[in-house]
């Protein structure tokens, strides 16, 4: 082929090509606002020549392909920001909650209702026999116990929020999942011919940010086109045009319904802020809120217990008691007798531990006579006896002290075999359940400030001048530390007053806060950056396409000019004859 | 670097948003004047804040304290002065009394005069703040005084061996003239009826002699025979035992006859961070000890009345001397009360400085630099125009403006 057929081919190519070219412009117009729109090109390529005459000619121009600015590196780094800002994100406003709760910037929290609760305590030390004080100091209590269970309620119901958020975003994944396994079916059949299909992997690739979000993934994208995605961690979600459900189960996370939890496995993203904060954050906050209401009550109850009511009675409790738990560890225990601790511990005993030996001869439980010396907390110490000749029944509990008892099983024992039980106060909820006492609640004459069994003594404020002295009181309390999703549960004695306690905790939780916040800003000035880095290559530029426009434009019109051109070149050919 | 239309919008965006932010802190901070809005602005300074706001709550208490404080010892101090004035005209009135120019009808006539000083000691004895009694030790809604002397309930001795189970319980009519700190203590140990004891009328100063229970539960009579002018032994005070347990050697039962009905107890406050103030002098160390002829003033204008009614020079004439020990251990009393109303103002004014301490070091951690703050909202102001100005310069340019 030659002449002016050539040349109205040429014409008519270059026409098609520029056609194509204001398709795309247009095209990448039209996305200038779409999310995750990657910049497409055409690539045009000029036709292979040919030899006419020895004269080598070119025919013309041919659009090979349309092609997509994408940036494999900077999409992947995204993906991985994106999930960090939610995970700080979601850690953030769950954060801002929880110190709203605590409610001390507008000086109504409980800081203020401990102080005013020690205040009640010597304004009745002032006047220890006034109904009027003895009635401020219970409205001051309650007002304190209520804010005690409102910050503990507030953060159980934060906790409990968790799940639920879990059970939106698990429900999230598993669309997401879908979606783009589906795609990956699609991409993979448009793919076939080996033209790339651009707008589907835009697509899928929007999904994955989405994904991203939600938790830490892993993805691969495999020869025919389809994306491999997991946790980071390993857990499969998405491989072809398969994917995996989650589900969740209570506090658990299934993977395809296999009852095993894999909550352990999802980091990151929202999911993964989430775990953390039902996990470790909320419980430790908890956990140390228990534990000053637990220190609260058991130090008031100790002093108020001892003290005496306006009648002279005594051993009434101010706040409901706290119970103690009991738990028995064998020394060197060789006899085939079984100790079990029994009883109910006295609340207001003191905790340690109650170390036994056995100091009469080795023989069997029931048969022979047998005795137990025991130390216990607070330098007490003292034996129990267990009866021969039938006398005791294997397994009877018998009193030790406060309210301890022991049983020894059927079986022998051993002289000088030891075994121990460690009595604590089970402050598990003492920030919920803590309550006034009966005792008190509806009886102000029933608070002990008095420390003479003499009700005549209207004026004996000796309890509560000591029970006010626990605001200055230095204390070991325990500090919880959660980690690990709560695998690991430990703590340390913090030393200082209930109130200092409760100060720095609410430091600890502003702390937090502010950091989950600059965490977050870094993260979304990471992401910005690499947002205009993606941009400054997969961005459409308006003014650029402007110019492609034009650029179109005008080879589109001296394409048409060649039409006439040859048009006229044939003309005149026919004209000739 | 190649910029597109996107990444322009998207920072007018973040700029914008983020300057807005700053804009509604600077805001919130003026609104507020509180530097510290919630705990993530400054953890640190607001665990200091929350411990100097405890502190001041605590000073603000200890303020209630000490004018509580100071209320019950400017009443007891006003007291012991009107104290101190009856007992200067009980003391006149017996020098004059103690001349031989005065006669018995004279004298007669001084004994009412000295019967209304004790009456006037009794009233202001039963002084009281906010309806309790200031002189009756910590049994605050018990009247401190009575007019007449009465037989107080028996109380077993702190030190007593516990083997003895029953009570003692104190009955009769007390005749006597004056107080008595009478004090059982069993001689020979046994049960009741068959154990011996003693009996003292001063407290345990001096003892009679041992004497057997006449029977095992009727009331037997303490009195014995110490025989002196002021504590005439007809007194009819009595005590009972219920037989149950054994009385051990050295157990001892007080019964106290007396005007006086509150205990010894102190009363405290708090005044301080572990400090603290005893606010109340008890009756038995104001007007004496039940029992102590040599203190109890009770006691002296009794015997001083019953001088004069008898008239009787040598009894006025020792009741001078006593009179001028009352004086002494009144002003003692009220040198007492003194030094703690000053040890009271002495608090008041460090709380005060501490107040004013604490305050200013809350202030620095919590409240706003007004005009810092202000000066940040204009800067930030100019800042946002600035943005806003370039923001619609930026977006204003494109290619489209020049293109037909």
């Amino acid at each position: 082929m030659s002449g002016i057929t050539l040349l109205m081919n040429i014409a008519r190519g270059a026409l098609l090509a520029q056609q194509k070219g204001l398709d795309v412009t247009g095209h990448n117009i039209a996305n200038v606002n779409t999310p995750g729109y990657t910049r497409q090109a055409l690539v045009l390529q000029s036709s292979e020549e040919t030899s006419l005459n020895r004269v080598k000619l070119g025919f013309g121009v041919n659009a090979d392909s349309v092609t997509q600015a994408f940036d494999r590196f900077i999409t992947k780094s995204i993906d991985q920001k994106t999930s960090s800002l939610a995970e700080y994100e979601t850690e953030k406003s769950t954060l801002d909650y929880v110190q709203g709760l605590f409610n001390e910037q507008t000086g109504n929290g409980l800081n203020r209702d401990m102080a005013d609760f020690w205040n009640a305590w010597q304004d009745l030390s002032n006047n220890p026999g006034g109904i009027a004080e003895r009635t401020a100091l219970l409205e001051k209590a309650q007002n304190m116990v209520q804010e005690f269970q409102g910050i503990r309620n507030g953060l159980t119901q934060t906790k409990d929020e968790m799940n639920i958020n879990l059970k939106g975003g698990i429900e999230e994944i598993n669309t997401l999942d879908d979606q783009i396994a589906k795609l990956n079916a699609r991409i993979v059949e448009a793919e076939a011919g080996g033209t790339k299909a651009n707008d589907l992997r835009d697509k899928r690739n929007s999904l994955i940010q989405n994904l991203s979000q939600l938790t830490d993934i892993s993805y691969l994208e495999k020869d025919d086109g389809a994306l491999t995605v997991t946790t980071k961690s390993g857990v499969a979600l998405v491989d072809g045009n398969l994917h995996w459900t989650l589900s969740q189960q209570g506090d658990d996370i299934y993977w395809n319904d296999i009852t095993s939890d894999i909550s352990n496995q999802l980091t990151g993203g929202k999911i993964g802020a989430w775990l953390d904060l039902r996990d470790d954050i909320l419980p430790q906050y908890m956990a140390n809120m228990d534990e000053l209401a637990g220190t609260m009550i058991q130090q008031v109850n100790n002093l108020h217990y001892n003290g005496y009511t306006s009648a002279g009675q005594t051993h009434k409790y101010f706040f409901d008691p706290i119970s103690f738990t009991a738990v028995l560890t064998n020394g060197t225990w060789t006899g085939t007798s079984i100790p079990a601790a029994g009883g109910t511990y006295a609340s207001t005993a003191p905790a340690g531990t109650f170390q036994f030996t056995v100091t009469s001869a080795s023989g069997t439980v029931g048969t022979d006579a047998i005795t137990l010396g025991w130390t216990g907390p607070g330098g007490t110490s003292g034996t129990v006896n267990f009866a021969g000749g039938g006398g005791y029944v294997a397994g009877t509990m018998v009193d030790v002290s406060q309210g301890l008892q022991i049983s020894l099983g059927a079986g022998t024992v051993v002289n000088g075999n030891t075994f121990s039980i460690t009595v604590a106060p089970n402050f598990t909820d003492s920030a919920k359940t803590i309550a006034l006492s009966s005792d008190v609640a509806d009886t102000p004459a029933n608070i002990a400030a008095s420390q003479s069994n003499d009700p005549a003594e209207t004026g004996n404020n000796q309890n509560a001048l000591a029970i006010q002295a626990l605001q200055d009181g230095q204390l070991n309390i325990k500090k919880w530390t959660y980690q690990n999703r709560g695998g690991i549960q430990s703590s340390t004695n913090q030393l200082g007053t209930m109130d200092e306690y409760y100060n720095i905790l609410v430091g600890d939780i502003g702390l937090m806060d502010s950091q989950a916040g600059q965490n977050q800003d870094l993260q979304q000035s990471l992401i910005n950056q690499l947002n205009e880095l993606r941009d400054s290559v997969s961005g459409v530029s308006l003014d650029e396409e402007m110019v492609n426009m034009m650029k179109y434009q005008y080879a589109y019109i001296a394409a048409s000019k060649m039409v006439n051109a040859s048009d006229e070149l044939l003309r005149s050919v026919l004209n000739m004859t | 670097m190649r910029v597109t239309q996107a990444t322009i919008y998207q920072n007018i965006n973040q700029n914008i948003s983020k300057l807005t932010e700053q804009l509604k802190n600077v805001n919130e901070q003026i609104a507020s004047s509180k530097r510290i809005n919630r705990p993530s602005d400054d953890p640190l300074g607001l665990t200091h804040a929350l411990n100097l706001k405890e502190v001041l709550s605590q000073i603000n208490q200890y303020g209630t304290n000490i004018n509580h404080g100071q209320s019950w010892l400017q009443a007891t101090e006003s007291t012991l002065q009107s104290a101190e004035d009856l007992i200067i005209r009980a003391k006149t009135l017996a020098t004059q009394m103690s001349t031989e120019t005065y006669d018995a009808t004279e004298r007669a006539n001084a004994a009412v005069e000295v019967q209304n000083i004790t009456e006037q000691l009794v009233q202001i004895g039963n002084t009281r703040v906010n309806g309790r009694y200031i002189f009756s030790g910590d049994k605050d809604r018990t009247q401190a005084l009575d007019l007449n002397l009465s037989i107080h309930q028996a109380v077993a001795g702190s030190g007593n061996n516990a083997a003895y189970t029953g009570t003692a319980t104190s009955s009769g009519t007390y005749t006597g003239l004056y107080s008595k700190g009478y004090v059982v203590q069993i001689t020979t140990g046994g049960a009741v009826g068959v154990a011996q004891y003693k009996v003292s009328e001063d407290g345990g100063v001096t003892w009679g002699p041992d004497n057997a229970f006449t029977t095992s539960t009727a009331p037997t009579n303490i009195y014995d025979s110490i025989n002196s002018r002021e504590v005439p032994p007809n007194q009819g005070a009595q005590i009972a035992f219920t037989n149950s347990g054994t009385l051990t050697v050295g157990d001892r039962f007080t019964v106290e006859v007396s005007q006086y009905n509150g205990d010894s107890d102190e009363m405290s406050i708090i005044i301080g961070p572990s400090a603290q103030l005893e606010i109340n002098v008890a009756g038995d160390t104001a007007f004496g000890q039940a029992g102590d002829t040599a203190n109890n003033l009770f006691d002296m204008l009794a015997g001083l009345k019953n001088s004069l009614q008898d008239n009787d020079t040598l009894g006025v004439q020792a009741a001078i001397e006593r009179l001028r020990n009352a004086q002494d251990n009144n002003i003692s009393n009220l040198a007492d009360v003194g030094s703690r109303l000053n040890r009271i103002e002495v608090n008041r004014n460090m709380l005060s400085d501490l107040e004013a301490n604490n305050t200013n070091r809350l202030s620095g951690i919590e409240d706003l630099d007004i005009a810092k703050a202000s000066l940040e909202l204009n800067s930030k102001q100019m800042i946002f125009q600035a943005a806003l100005y370039s923001a619609a310069k930026v977006t204003e340019l494109s290619l489209l403006n020049y293109m037909k």
